[in-house]
């Protein structure tokens, strides 16, 4: 990890309120890895004083992109940058996926805006890939355009899928040789049922999930992102934010 | 490179020598150091550790980071236990080559000795941080204080809570404090979405101002020296809390938010050594704090 500034390449609103800016910085474009963080000043001052964690959504040869809400002041005004701006950033943050070249199907299973450390796995696995998204909305639904084309996508909108969701995340679990999830604490338990259900059991080294954690410093000082595995307490920022979901408390 | 040479318990058997003014807050860099770009280890006068408790380490306190205007309100995960802080950490903490300060947590005074025998078997320890818990009165700071004098060689600095930073600095110094750190972050609550709230420690560089108010007041009421500790976000709040009467300053978490902070500083002070002409840093200090006007009637 280590401070950076990147500049603006692209800024785009593919869903509503819902931003994807690329970001040229080739030291992360060479050395960040899927499932990793950056640490992002957004703010020209310091209001807002925290820097906020941001997932690395997608790797290029020069760069990364970042995908996210502008639900706060802070990602508003990251949302308002514009091509050519600067934009002060730690990183890369955090312990990424366990990735292999070995691997000839992933399946990437997200809940909400889930989507935004995941894709990034596919910019550095060729594998086969099936991606399930659950989203509230017809309206927050992941461009289909956005993504390699090799990935077998199957969004599903509300609740009223709900049993289809269960069987089609239970299908991608026993089809992916690993499978990549990002989602909320809750989503986890149901991903480690179908787990179970799909193969039989679940041990380490089958799944891996990114948390999102509450942090302060991002870099292993302030210990606010604690959460407590099966190994004790693990801080979300360098031990995760990718655990094994075997490992944890869910 | 500054020419700094500050001793802190000159009386004691072992005295705790800065190399460098510039220093982390205890915590503010966690138990392990990261290292290479963030921070210039050449830069800073020790390592403090983060606070550590006693056999049990302090009540279970579920961590939090609120947002607020221009700064934030963080509760962080209790502190580990001394021993196991030093059985799993004193390696990386001495990686750094920087005197090591450990950042003590009691809630008794009994607590405060047992911990104190505990540091007093590592040579490594050059300092004792002690923090204060906050509802701890003038007396359990003056047996808290007592009883880490009594068991440990290392000097012993205080860092007094932010409410009644100059009453307990005073009972520190005279209870036998080697040097007190002004002050701990001011506590705050937020009421959040799901109407709780959250207790946690207030962070903003808005708050120079008062930490520098706070500072002036310890330096006109006890004669061990002040380390300035707060959310300082460049060389004029630096500048700021040493013409109050700090010897040396503490960083905390301005350096998650901007880790060029040190070196922004230091080479900030070198550059006003430069100008007035003077080599030492002690004579920085003077000319800081005796050239100034008093502020209270500003």
């Amino acid at each position: 990890m280590k401070p950076l500034v990147a500049i603006v390449e692209a800024n785009a609103e593919p869903m509503p309120g819902m931003h994807l800016v690329y970001l040229h910085c080739p030291y992360l474009g060479d050395t960040a890895r899927p499932g990793q963080f950056v640490m992002v000043q957004c703010a020209s001052g310091y209001d807002p004083y925290l820097r906020q964690p941001l997932a690395l959504h997608r790797l290029t040869d020069q760069g990364v992109a970042l995908c996210f809400r502008s639900s706060s002041s802070a990602l508003a005004w990251l949302a308002a940058r514009r091509v050519g701006d600067a934009v002060d950033l730690l990183g890369p943050c955090g312990r990424g996926f366990t990735l292999s070249t070995s691997l000839s199907t992933v399946s990437l299973v997200a809940r909400g805006m889930g989507i935004a450390p995941l894709l990034a796995i596919l910019d550095r696995v060729a594998a086969a890939a099936q991606l399930i998204t659950s989203v509230p909305t017809a309206a927050n639904v992941y461009p289909r355009e956005l993504l390699p084309h090799r990935v077998e996508y199957m969004p599903f909108v509300g609740q009223e899928q709900d049993e289809d969701l269960a069987r089609a995340i239970t299908e991608a679990c026993r089809w992916g040789q690993r499978v990549y999830a990002c989602g909320p604490l809750s989503f986890y338990a149901s991903l480690r049922q179908a787990l179970e259900k799909a193969r039989l059991g679940l041990r380490e080294g089958v799944a891996e999930v990114w948390i999102k954690g509450q942090m302060a410093c991002g870099m292993g000082a302030c210990r606010a992102c604690l959460i407590e595995t099966r190994h004790g307490f693990r801080r979300v920022c360098t031990d995760g934010p990718v655990f094994d979901l075997a490992t944890l408390l869910v | 490179m500054i020419d700094c040479n500050l001793i802190i318990g000159q009386d004691r058997k072992r005295e705790l020598l800065l190399r460098s003014p510039l220093l982390p807050a205890a915590g503010a860099l966690g138990h392990a150091p990261l290292e290479g770009a963030m921070w210039r280890r050449d830069l800073l006068g020790a390592f403090a550790t983060p606070p550590l408790g006693g056999e049990h380490g302090p009540s279970p306190n579920p961590p939090q980071v609120l947002n607020t205007s221009a700064g934030a309100l963080i509760a962080p995960a209790s502190g580990l236990p001394l021993r196991i802080a030093v059985r799993r950490h004193s390696r990386e903490w001495l990686h750094w080559g920087l005197p090591v300060v450990v950042a003590l947590c009691p809630a008794t005074a009994g607590e405060a000795s047992h911990m104190a025998e505990v540091l007093a078997r590592h040579e490594w320890v050059q300092g004792v941080e002690l923090h204060l818990v906050d509802e701890m009165a003038a007396d359990g700071v003056d047996g808290c204080v007592r009883a880490i004098r009594g068991e440990s060689d290392v000097p012993c600095l205080v860092r007094v809570p932010f409410g009644s930073s100059l009453e307990l600095a005073i009972v520190a110094q005279e209870a036998g404090a080697d040097g007190i750190i002004v002050a701990a972050p001011p506590s705050g609550r937020l009421r959040v979405a799901d109407r709780r709230w959250v207790k946690g420690d207030l962070h903003s560089p808005a708050l120079v101002p008062l930490y520098a108010e706070r500072v002036h007041q310890v330096a006109a009421g006890v004669t061990v020296p002040i380390i300035a500790r707060g959310e300082m976000a460049s060389a004029q709040d630096a500048l700021t809390m040493l013409a109050a009467g700090a010897a040396a300053l503490q960083f905390a978490s301005i350096l998650w938010v901007r880790p060029s902070i040190i070196a922004d500083v230091y080479a900030a002070l070198e550059g006003e050594m430069a100008a007035r002409s003077v080599s030492r840093w002690d004579d920085l200090l003077v000319a800081l704090q005796q050239g100034g006007d008093d502020p209270t009637e500003a």
